[in-house]
Order: structure tokens, then C-alpha cells, then sequence
């Protein structure tokens, strides 16, 4: 609806249009010429001092001029984003975004006055993303900030900030990150179509965008990445991939993803190579053991006991007499009551959460196994597979759902069906694809360029191009001057 | 990553089809053929790979004609849809029967190490995994062994290593002290399962042709056929008697007992006979994708849903009657088809006339393909120029 030149008229229907909600403010003012103008702002989304001081300017202000909103902006109105606006849907948009409208009787335009400030977090280190060495800021839910940090990084202009616009209700200001001559145009391009295909009420997250851009997503594993640091970003972001940004959410996606993106860390960056490999290896094992060390103790302790060692044997044997379960039920059961403590023990006001923690863990399983329900290597097994799944924090939902069918695989079928089990689990993970990028690599298919930064960390000097896995267009990463070498 | 059209890169290649065949080599036809052999086991091994050599060279040739054709484009092009359909009937059998021979051995082996004796809960997984596998794709079950491969090769080696310091490699001596005679019968006996390159052909034109492709896939051959023969050397030289392990159908895995087994380390050999489990699983894959495959080309069948579908039923189906045909007949049947006449149904067509013709095939079919394109080329031009 276009503005009129009568002020009354602009302010009522602006009004109306808001449906008189209690948080739009307006303030009616008379400029110092004798004109009388109008501004609207939302409470709580703009900044007080700002809104002060420039009320003070404009009733201050006395010049009589044939076009009093280009003389406002130009010498009176001291802040930035300062905006004529024809439209009521315009102004709604301002008004939304923290913007104040300032409505002149005699004009059938408006002005926008940039002084939103939304309550926000402080910056602070993500509590999934701590790290022993290297930055420690982490993203908020404010999306300029969260842009600002990426571009304090990347002093370049050709890192691209796309923006757009989604949820019917909400519209979230989402931003598409790329470094251009480095990205491929392509994934770009298919990201930004998939991204004005959304057409939903509300965006409240940043997963919220995951389902509707991932290529499965009903896949088991993410195949997009999410991370809650800007260096992490920024890193990714040089190496050509693209970052998401979503207003209001601390989690920034990147595409494409690759399974090895989650046993690599940011402090791997920061530490020693050697460090940094063993770690990563570490890690892998700790993504084996905590999925099927419970699974592979139920399949030898029922079909295989011959591959025990005997000590080893007759410690089981010892410590399992007794137990009314069959290793199998011992198992799941030990399993369903750690899952829990744990589930319990997360949504718990703190202070409450240890306490179960600690009743749960240690009171629980140690009367558990002394009262003859559970053996001790029961409760043993599962609690390593519980640690050791944590190395992987990102992934542990669904590293838990497969320990949860190895065990029962290993019980049903023994070894034999834990090895089918990784068939189809292996064979599933090697159909995935992330935007053209082989989910399992570099080693499956092997990319023989992307070795040294995959479980083995080669030193910085070394990774001389871009990740060939991935698609990029400029491979020339670093430039060794053959001088200085 | 460059984006390639075909199924396999030349490592995956490498890795899906030496690498297993490796593997089977060594665990199951050691154990057959030692009946015929005895101790020249290791030159019916050497024949063996001698005939894999010839296919390979046929297998390059055939690439290096054009790359782009695929076995049943090279014999409809060059010999018409009629002749595919017979040619392809022999090849579908040969799978089946190797399939059905390879399901019966894991099982007995599966069994034998690892879980009770009933065939049907270690059978029916073993088909529906295979099934899901080809489901899924060459391209993933290439990936697939492509992660798994170096681990495998890693415990073979080991398994060499504690062979090869304990096994008195002077028992092979005297060489032929039977004269040839045991050599060849085994040969021809066993050489349709362990001369088992033909596979190779059923990816000719979905392999991506590198630079020295040569040479990249006559090294695998010749590292197998070195693993291979050395480790029927250890065999024999580990066991100087023979006998007891001559009735047995797996005595390999017994043989991994006293090498690696200690009472401090636990059963050492058991960790090992899961990796062999792996190994030999990812060999039933890879047939059961040619079968499938084979399938395919036998029924007309496309790439669509239902298609696929349809063809992995029937390749479920057909696996599990004849698994559940043979296991109970499996002495039997492997009698008739390896000792009679019978084998040449598949020897003479198989063994001998596809892979002498198939390069002078690739041939014709390049040539006619050539003929078409420039025919469709002139076809379009005057278009073309009616445009401008």
C-alpha cells in the first residue's frame, strides 16, 4: 500500500496494519520548522541512546526546505541506513528488522533510521567446540555478528555474502557464504535454488535449512556440516566449500560434507602433526569401539567363548554367574539404563543432573552388579563405549543407534553378523553423496591428494593445493617462494 | 574431483578384482587341488595364473580397442541380439554355479569357524547383504573394498610373515616326483574356479582408462600370482604329511591355529578367520553384482525401479534354491561339473572361444559404432545448415 501524504492517514493504517500490537511504538513530534512528523520503532529491538538522540536532532531541526525527508537524512538523521520508503509493506519490513520509520505530514514518503539493536548473546566458547589451543570464539544468534566474524577473517572482497530471505512468517535472513573464484559457481548456484525453493512458515534454526537443502535427507549420517566456530568456518570456507548463515541460530552449515570432517577437530590445526595424527586415529578407533565393543562382547561370550583368552574367560565366566539375564538381554539392558541416566541427567536442571549422574552411575551399576542382576564386564563394556563414543560428539545419536543393532546383531548372529552388519552399513555410507562429493572420501574413492589432511595431518607448508575431493575451482592454495626455500 | 561416466577408477578396479580373487585363491583351492597335486601345488597355482594372464591381456585389449563398450555392446554390435542372448546364457550359468559354489563354501567355512551348524540363519543374511549390496551400486561396493583393502592386504601379509618363518620350504623338493601328470589333471579339474579372470569381462568399458594402464593392472596379476604361489609353497611346506589335511575341506584356517595361535595372545587365528570372512564376503559381492548384472542383459532389463527390482529378486531367489539344492549335494555336484565332460560345456566356450574372440569382436563393434556415428553425423549436418 502506497503512503499519502497525510500523516494521520500513514500512521493509522500502519497501525492497523501491525493490528495495534502492543510492542509497536510511534512517537509524534513537531520539527523546530513547525512540521510534524512521526516515528514508529518495535520496542526491545532498538537501541534507547540512538532512538534519544535522534528524536533531539529532529526536533531541533529548523530549516524550511521544499524536501524535507533528503534534507533529514543528509544533515539531520546521524546514523547509518537511513532509507526513503514509499510502501506500508516497506516500512512493516523496517519496523521488523529494528529500523525506525519516521513519517513527515506532507510527504508521501517515509524514512527508515537504521538503529535496531536486538538483545543478543555475548560472543563466547561454544560449549560443543572447546578447544586447547587456537581461537575460542564461538558464533551467536545474531547473524551480523556471526557475518562480522567470518569477514574480520577474510579481509578479501571477493568473500560473498548472499542473502535471502525465508519463512512466510519469520523471514529469516539467511546468508550464503563463498569465497567467489574460489567456490564452484555450480554448488553455488544449485545452493542458493534450493534455498529460495523453501517455502515454509518459519525458519527457528539453522537445521530447519539442512533438511530442505541436503541431497538425503532421510540418510542416516549428515551430509551436511555444521559448526558453532568462525575459524572453523572460514577455514572451510577457503578450502571452497559454502557456509550457511542463519539468523538465530549459532550453528553455521557448510556443504559439501565428508564423513572424515568429523574426526577432524579446529585444534588439530593448532597443535603438532604427530599429535594431531594420533589423536585422529584415536578417534576412529573410538568411533569402533563405541560402536561395537558391546556387540562383539555379546557375540564371543555366547557363540565364540573359543576365542577368549582363557584368564579372560574364566574372569566372565566368574563374574557372570549368577546374573538372571542372558548376555544378550544383560546388554540391552545395561545399554537402555545408561541411555537414561544420560537422556535424564541432560535435561535435569544442573545441579540436579550430577546428582543423578552420580546415583545413576555410580550407586545404580555398582548395586546392580552387587545384587547379582548385572555382571561387572557388562557394565564395564558399555560404559567404555560410552566414553569412547563422545570423541566424536557430533555424530554420538547415531553412533548409539548402531551400537544399540551391532549388539543386538552380535547376539543374534554372532561375528557373522556383526561382519554383514558393516557390509551394509560400509556400503550404505559409500553410496552417499555430498554435492558431487563422495561422502567416504578421500580414502573411498581415494583421492590421493587429500591424504595429507585426512587421518594423517601432514604439516601446513605441505598442503600446498585445495582439497581435490571436494569441488573447487582455483587449487593453488599455497605458493612456496623457491627463493626462501 | 573430476567427474568420470564409468563404474570404476583403475585403483577400485584393481582392489575389487585381484584383490579378492586373491583371497579365494588362497583359502579355498589350495585345499582342493592339494588331492590331486600333493606337493606341486604350487605349479597348478602358477597355470592357474598363467590362464588369468591371458585373460587380462584379452580384458586390455579389448579397453584398448574402445574403451567405451561394454560386453554386451561388444557381441550384440558384432554378432547380433540373438548370439548375446546364447553367450550370455553360458555366462550367466558359469556365475550362477560359481555363486552357488562360493555360497556353499562360506557357509561350511562360516560354520566350520564360527557358528553353529545350520546353514540357513548364516545363508539367507549372507544373500540378503550381498543383494543390498548390488542394490546400492557397483560404484559403492567398489568404494566399499577400496576402505576395507588395505587392511586386508595388511593381515595377509601378516599371515605371510608367520607362515614363511615356520614352514620348512626343503618339503616342496622333489619337484614332479609324479611327473606332470597330477598338475594338469588339477588344472583342468579346478581351473573354471580358480582361473577366474572371466569375471574381468564383465567390466570391460566401465573402468576408467589411465595413463600406463598396462602396466598398473599387469602389477596386481603379477603381486597376486606371487602371494598366491607362495602361499601354497608355505602350505605345503608347513605340512609335510599331507594326508589329514587333504580330507579336509578348510584346512587352512587350521593351519593358522598352530602358526598364530597362544594361549597369552587368545586365539590370535579367530581374529584372522573374521578378516578372511571379510574378504571372501566381498567375493560373493562382486559375483553377485555380475550375476546381477548378467541378469540384466539375459531379460532386456533397463535401468528402471521395477527393473532393478525385478532382477534383484530373481537374483535372490534363484541364489537361495540353488544354494539350498547344492548344500546337500555339494560333493556331488562339484564332481560331475569339474570331473566329467560336463565341465567343457563351460571350459570350451568360456575358457577358450570368448577370449580368443572377444578382441577381434571389440573390433568390429568399435568399427560399426564408428560407421553409425558418422552416419548420424551426416544425418544432422544438413539440418544444421538449414539453420543457419
Amino acid at each position: 500500500m502506497d503512503f499519502v501524504k497525510d500523516l494521520d492517514t500513514n500512521k493509522q493504517d500502519l497501525l492497523d496494519l501491525f493490528f495495534n500490537n502492543a510492542d509497536i511504538k510511534f512517537r509524534d513530534i513537531n520539527l523546530k520548522s513547525g512540521v510534524k512528523c512521526c516515528f514508529f520503532f518495535m520496542e526491545g529491538a532498538t537501541e534507547p541512546e540512538c532512538l534519544r538522540d535522534i528524536l533531539t536532532r529532529l526536533m531541533d531541526a529548523d530549516r524550511e526546505t521544499k524536501d524535507l525527508p533528503i534534507y533529514l537524512s543528509l544533515h539531520v538523521i546521524n546514523t547509518f541506513g537511513v532509507e526513503a520508503i514509499q510502501t506500508s509493506e516497506q516500512a512493516i519490513r523496517g519496523i521488523l528488522d529494528g529500523n525506525g520509520i519516521l513519517f513527515i505530514d506532507g510527504y508521501a514518503e517515509a524514512l527508515t533510521v537504521g538503529c535496531a539493536q536486538w538483545p543478543i548473546r555475548s560472543i563466547s566458547e561454544p560449549p560443543t567446540s572447546a578447544v586447547l589451543m587456537g581461537p575460542r570464539e564461538g558464533f551467536t544468534e545474531e547473524i551480523k555478528t556471526n557475518l562480522s566474524m567470518i569477514r574480520r577473517r577474510l579481509h578479501t572482497p571477493a568473500l560473498v555474502f548472499e542473502k535471502h530471505s525465508i519463512g512466510r512468517f519469520s523471514n529469516t535472513e539467511v546468508a550464503l557464504v563463498y569465497i567467489k573464484g574460489v567456490a564452484d559457481e555450480k554448488i553455488v548456484q544449485k545452493v542458493s535454488k534450493r534455498l529460495k525453493l523453501i517455502d515454509i512458515d518459519g525458519i527457528i534454526d539453522s537445521f530447519y535449512i539442512e533438511q530442505f537443502i541436503s541431497e538425503k535427507p532421510n540418510s542416516v549420517f549428515r551430509t551436511i556440516g555444521a559448526a558453532e566456530k568462525p575459524d572453523i568456518i572460514t577455514a572451510k570456507v577457503l578450502e571452497g566449500r559454502i557456509a550457511i548463515v542463519v539468523n538465530g541460530s549459532p550453528m553455521v552449515l557448510t556443504v559439501p560434507f565428508l564423513f572424515f570432517e568429523d574426526i577432524q577437530e579446529s585444534g588439530d590445526y593448532y597443535s603438532r602433526v604427530q599429535r594431531t595424527t594420533f589423536l585422529r586415529f584415536l578417534r576412529l578407533l573410538g568411533i569402533i569401539t563405541g560402536t561395537q565393543l558391546p556387540g562383539i562382547y555379546v557375540a564371543l561370550t555366547i557363540f565364540h567363548s573359543v576365542g577368549l583368552p582363557l584368564e579372560f574367560l574364566s574372569t566372565v565366566l566368574v563374574a557372570s554367574q549368577g546374573v538372571p539375564f542372558t548376555p544378550l538381554y544383560e546388554m540391552l539392558f545395561v545399554i537402555l539404563l545408561f541411555e537414561i541416566i544420560h537422556e535424564a541427567s541432560i535435561r535435569m536442571p544442573r545441579y540436579v543432573g550430577m546428582a543423578i549422574s552420580i546415583v545413576g552411575a555410580l550407586v545404580l551399576g555398582d548395586t546392580a552388579v552387587k545384587a547379582g542382576l548385572l555382571s561387572s564386564p557388562a557394565v564395564m563394556f558399555v560404559s567404555t563405549s560410552a566414553i569412547a563414543l563422545y570423541m566424536i560428539p557430533d555424530q554420538v545419536g547415531i553412533f548409539k543407534l548402531f551400537r544399540l543393532l551391532f549388539t543386538i546383531a552380535g547376539g543374534v548372529g554372532g561375528l557373522l553378523a556383526i561382519v554383514l552388519m558393516e557390509f551394509v552399513l560400509l556400503v550404505y555410507m559409500a553410496s552417499l553423496d555430498s554435492y558431487g562429493t563422495p561422502y567416504l572420501a578421500p580414502y573411498a574413492p581415494k583421492v590421493f591428494e587429500d591424504l595429507g589432511d585426512a587421518m594423517i595431518k601432514t604439516d601446513v607448508t605441505k598442503n600446498t593445493q585445495r582439497p581435490y575431493s571436494i569441488p573447487n575451482v582455483n587449487k593453488r592454495r599455497l605458493k612456496i617462494n623457491e627463493k626462501d626455500n | 574431483m573430476k567427474k568420470t561416466t564409468k563404474d570404476l577408477s583403475l585403483h577400485q578396479f584393481i582392489y575389487v578384482f585381484f584383490l579378492s580373487s586373491m583371497i579365494y585363491n588362497i583359502i579355498f583351492i589350495p585345499s582342493r587341488t592339494i588331492q590331486i597335486t600333493g606337493r606341486d601345488l604350487w605349479i597348478t597355482m602358477i597355470l592357474f595364473h598363467l590362464l588369468n594372464a591371458v585373460h587380462l591381456v584379452v580384458f586390455y585389449i579389448c579397453e584398448k580397442i574402445n574403451p567405451n563398450l561394454t560386453l554386451d555392446q561388444i557381441i550384440q554390435k558384432s554378432l547380433g541380439k540373438a548370439a548375446t542372448k546364447v553367450v550370455f546364457v553360458f555366462m550367466t550359468a558359469y556365475t550362477y554355479i560359481r555363486l552357488v559354489v562360493m555360497l556353499s563354501d562360506y557357509t561350511l567355512y562360516t560354520t566350520d569357524v564360527i557358528f553353529s551348524p545350520i546353514w540357513i540363519p548364516v545363508v539367507i543374511p549372507v544373500i540378503l547383504v550381498s543383494v543390498y549390496c548390488v542394490f546400492k551400486g557397483l560404484r559403492s561396493i567398489a568404494r566399499m573394498t577400496e576402505l576395507l583393502g588395505p587392511g586386508l592386504v595388511f593381515i595377509m601379509i601378516l599371515t605371510m610373515f608367520a607362515i614363511a618363518f615356520t614352514s620348512n620350504i626343503g618339503n616342496i623338493f622333489p619337484v614332479l616326483e609324479k611327473g606332470f601328470k597330477p598338475v594338469l589333471k588339477a588344472f583342468s579339474q579346478y581351473q573354471l574356479f580358480a582361473a577366474d579372470y572371466l569375471c574381468l569381462f564383465c567390466v570391460i568399458g566401465r573402468v576408467k582408462v589411465e595413463k600406463n594402464f598396462g602396466i598398473n593392472i599387469s602389477i596386481p596379476l603379477i603381486a597376486s600370482a606371487f602371494f598366491t604361489i607362495i602361499f601354497a609353497v608355505a602350505y605345503y611346506g608347513f605340512y609335510e604329511d599331507i594326508s589329514v589335511f587333504q580330507k579336509q575341506g578348510h584346512s587352512l584356517l587350521d593351519m593358522s591355529q598352530h602358526l598364530l595361535g597362544s594361549e597369552n595372545l587368545a586365539r590370535f587365528d579367530f581374529a584372522l578367520s573374521i578378516i578372511w570372512m571379510i574378504a571372501i564376503l566381498l567375493r560373493i559381492i562382486i559375483y553377485t553384482w555380475i550375476f546381477y548384472q548378467y541378469i540384466n542383459v539375459l531379460f532386456g532389463l533397463s535401468k528402471k525401479p521395477v527393473h532393478k527390482y525385478i532382477a534383484l529378486s530373481i537374483v535372490s531367489i534363484s541364489l537361495y534354491l540353488g544354494f539350498s539344492f547344492f548344500i546337500n549335494n555339494l560333493s556331488m555336484v562339484i564332481n560331475i561339473l569339474f570331473t566329467t565332460i560336463l565341465k567343457n560345456i563351460f571350459i570350451i566356450p568360456l575358457q577358450l572361444l570368448l577370449p580368443i574372440s572377444l578382441p577381434f569382436l571389440t573390433y568390429m563393434a568399435s568399427k560399426k559404432e564408428k560407421k553409425i556415428q558418422k552416419n548420424n553425423m551426416l544425418f544432422k549436418k544438413p539440418a544444421e545448415d538449414l539453420k543457419e
